[in-house]
């Protein structure tokens, strides 16, 4: 009789476990829906017209592209702020490339230049044990003064002719394909798994074998990947480079990856979900409240008050564990 | 009457901690508290002491009810507690730690006055032996032990009527146990009351007068001091007579000719100096001496952890130097340190995400993680240790203590590792567990598997080891055979 009972306990209570991993999992999907339901009927079904759509995808696209490598460095519990700054460097290398006359080279150089800044970011603090924070918080003045400094002085154009590869159907492809490469590595590999245990707890990653050096530096060179890669799609639809390029970036993909669900301290519960939910969820914000007819002055207030909701009401508080 | 906790009843979720349970406390009791991890001892002295509520029941102190809405207010009202877990706050002084919620006591004006605090600091410290702490000084500098005795003298203020330690002694070396036993046998002169709850047996019947035993959150007996036995308490506790041996039963030191790990010379952390020892096959062999003497560093320097500065670790037949815990993994060796909490585990991640950590380049399929893989390698290990739990999916920090253990075990069983270093591994654990892990230590070596048990516990090392090395101030000072006559006192003279 006992015994029959404890099962059917047990059975409940794995049924709830489930029911929690599978709650906390939906509530920024659910988040993202409603929120995209209610602007839809706001705006008179505006949000969702196919010109719309497109518009979106290209808000999206960098930020999405970048939080999905930005998720690898945050599941180590790294907090990074130099995605604006790096975004912005690169772009001014790949398009010096270009205006030189070197088209092909511009996207790999955009590439190298932003693996280059945030192997920087990541090794020095990696090596000299300095918090990643403040390592990525200089990466950002530094690259900034670059910018300011060359910018200033001169405009970087880029043959027009390059602006033809910015079409919503060239955007779609390389986003599933950063998707697909990241999604696999990140949930499928030890690169994601170490970068998640080391966030948990590193001295008990350290004791399982893991290089914490090693796959710390190997989120970076993925984010820095994602970030060259964003960029140049970036230039190319911009079609120049100024001082201001990814100003205010970083806390973008920052705002993304919390609505998206991703814990700050990263660890086992950082899911790349939250990359590809938060980053549409802070675009169809921005887009909303356009659409809508918001004052542009605003719009950022409301968003903090928006977004500020969204987390008090997904983010649980930390239940006192069992005692005893 | 001092205490009467009436028909306690406290449930989390569907886990039903504490069933009705009542127990009485008078003046001049040392009452003991013991059970299986989970049981229900910690939930019962957290609500007395104000941590949390009680779903039904009364408390009466003193003549009155009680009910403490936080740790402070019971410790006004004379009820103090030292936690189970680190209890002190990082980052402010030994001091500011002492009185932290009390420091209105010392307000002059609008400040508070650091001189009266630092004096009676001093003061708290001598008591548990700390002369030699400045209370200015950051409670960081502190090793783990001396923090936990600052959490002592936090718990001296204000000269509580009774005095809770829970699992305290599990964190304590003899130094600090002594200082512990001082502060019982005071409280026992001055009339006062303690509960002191602990997994150590004879530590238990040595210092109560009272023993309550609970079971599955029921109080299943209370014994006065001419009941107690160590059987008699075990029994109580499973509910069944426990028939299995604790210890190897044999008493002939037999491990193979073949050497599997060979320390030479080796110099590593803070006092190890110059030590070297061989491991062979189907040996256990033990590591003792006080807390400070080396043998947990040496642990760290056999797998790779901390950097020898002279000598080396080799593993054998490969000959081949151990450089890091990579490198240790690969060549079969497992280790399961002493801080579980801090080191072993990562709280927040499942126990499946903690077993296999270690292994997954055994799990993969097209070089990728298989999660079919993953789940078969887990449940294997937890059937094998029969862990406790709902599902693979359970995060470590709800499990108890022992059942944490044996994951931190169940990491090293899985890749079939061939070489163990066990730094403490029944530490904070109850009799059941230190008994399963027992006799996996014998299962291990029938197998032909290698053993290093570094243990504060003499006891332990006499009863499960073919060699025992014991460890002064970093060096070897003496080796022991297995043999029906060793005995505690014969190691304690090489210790000190």
């Amino acid at each position: 009789m006992s015994t029959i009972e404890t099962t059917v306990v047990k059975k409940e209570f794995r049924g709830l476990e489930k029911l929690n991993t599978v709650k906390n999992a939906l509530i920024p999907f659910l988040g993202l829906i409603l929120m995209t339901a209610a602007f839809e009927v706001a705006s008179q079904h505006k949000l969702l017209l196919p010109t719309n759509l497109v518009t979106i995808l290209n808000q999206t696209f960098s930020i999405m592209i970048i939080a999905l490598g930005a998720t690898f460095v945050f599941a180590h519990g790294g907090l990074d702020v130099s995605y604006g700054s790096v975004f912005g460097m690169s772009i001014l290398c790949a398009a010096a490339v270009a205006h030189a006359g070197y088209v092909w080279l511009s996207f790999p150089v955009a590439v190298l230049a932003a693996t280059a800044c945030a192997l920087v970011n990541g090794g020095v603090s990696i090596l000299c044990g300095i918090s990643p924070f403040i390592t990525s918080l200089c990466i950002l003045f530094i690259g900034r003064g670059i910018l300011n400094t060359i910018c200033s002085s001169s405009q970087i154009a880029i043959p027009t002719y390059m602006m033809n590869i910015d079409t919503w159907q060239n955007k779609l492809a390389v986003l599933a394909a950063t998707i697909a490469v990241t999604v696999v590595l990140f949930e499928k590999t030890k690169i994601g798994r170490n970068n998640k245990a080391i966030g948990g707890n590193p001295k008990s990653a350290e004791q399982a074998g893991v290089n914490i050096g090693l796959y710390r530096l190997i989120a970076y060179l993925i984010s820095g990947i994602t970030i060259g890669i964003a960029a140049f799609f970036s230039m190319v639809r911009m079609g120049s480079v100024s001082s201001a390029t990814g100003q205010g970036l970083e806390m973008s993909i920052i705002t993304a990856l919390v609505l998206g669900g991703m814990p700050m301290t990263g660890g086992m519960g950082s899911k790349i979900i939250s990359a590809i939910i938060g980053s549409i969820s802070i675009t169809v914000l921005k887009n909303g409240l356009i659409i809508l007819g918001v004052n542009d002055k605003i719009i950022e207030g409301i968003q903090g008050i928006i977004i500020l909701a969204i987390i008090l009401v997904s983010y649980k508080k930390e239940k006192n564990a069992l005692l005893s | 009457m001092l205490l009467k906790a009436q028909e306690i009843d406290k449930s989390f979720g569907i886990t039903h901690a504490l069933d009705h349970v009542t127990i009485e406390i008078g003046k001049g009791d040392v009452m003991g508290l013991i059970g299986e991890n989970g049981s229900g001892k910690s939930t019962f002295s957290s609500i007395i002491s104000g941590i949390q509520k009680a779903d039904s029941g009364t408390i009466v102190w003193k003549g009155q009810e009680f009910r403490p809405q936080s740790m402070v207010e019971a410790q006004v009202r004379g009820i103090s507690i030292v936690v189970q877990e680190m209890g002190t706050v990082p980052g402010i002084s030994v001091a500011q730690n002492i009185f932290l919620g009390n420091e209105k006591d010392f307000r002059k004006g609008l400040n508070i006055s650091r001189k009266t605090m630092t004096r009676k600091a001093a003061e708290l410290l001598a008591r548990v032996g700390m002369e030699w702490v400045d209370p200015e000084e950051p409670i960081d500098r502190l090793s783990f032990e001396d923090r936990k005795l600052v959490e002592i003298a936090r718990a001296l203020y204000g000269s509580p009527d009774l005095f809770i330690f829970d699992e305290t002694t599990t964190a304590l070396s003899q130094k600090g146990r002594d200082v512990v036993y001082k502060i019982v046998e005071e409280y026992r002169q001055e009339n006062k009351a303690v509960l002191f709850i602990s997994h150590d047996l004879d530590e238990l019947i040595h210092v109560s007068t009272k023993v309550t035993v609970l079971r599955d959150g029921k109080m299943v007996a209370v014994l006065g001091k001419s009941e107690m036995s160590p059987e008699k308490i075990k029994e109580l506790m499973v509910g069944r007579k426990i028939t299995e041996e604790y210890y190897r039963t044999d008493y002939k030191a037999e491990y193979g000719d073949e050497v599997v790990l060979r320390a030479k010379h080796l110099t590593a952390g803070s006092v190890l100096e110059d030590f070297s020892m061989e491991l062979h096959k189907g040996e256990i062999l033990g590591i003792g001496g006080l807390t400070d003497c080396g043998m947990h560093d040496l642990g760290k320097a056999l797998f790779g952890l901390i950097k020898p500065l002279t000598g080396s670790v080799t593993v054998l037949p490969q000959n081949r130097q151990v450089k890091n815990a990579y490198f240790a993994i690969r060549n079969k060796i497992g280790y399961v340190p002493k801080n579980r909490d801090q080191e072993a585990l990562d709280m927040n991640a499942s126990i499946r995400d903690n077993i296999t950590l270690p292994s997954l380049g055994l799990l993969t399929r097209w070089h990728m993680i298989s999660k079919k893989k993953e789940k078969q390698f887990a449940a294997d290990a937890i059937k094998s240790l029969r862990i406790k739990c709902s599902s693979d999916m359970q995060l470590c920090k709800s499990l108890s203590g022992g059942n944490k253990q044996k994951v931190s075990v169940a990491k090293w069983l899985g890749n079939r590792s061939k070489i163990y270093i066990f730094d403490c591994p029944t530490r904070g654990i109850d009799v059941i567990v230190k008994a399963a892990l027992y006799q996996l230590m014998v299962q291990l070596k029938a197998q032909g598997k290698s053993i290093v048990m570094i243990s504060e516990e003499l006891t332990e090392l006499i009863g499960m080891c073919d060699r025992i090395m014991i460890l002064k101030d970093g060096k070897l000072s003496g080796t022991f055979e297995r043999s029906k006559e060793l005995t505690d006192h014969m190691l304690i003279q090489k210790m000190v």
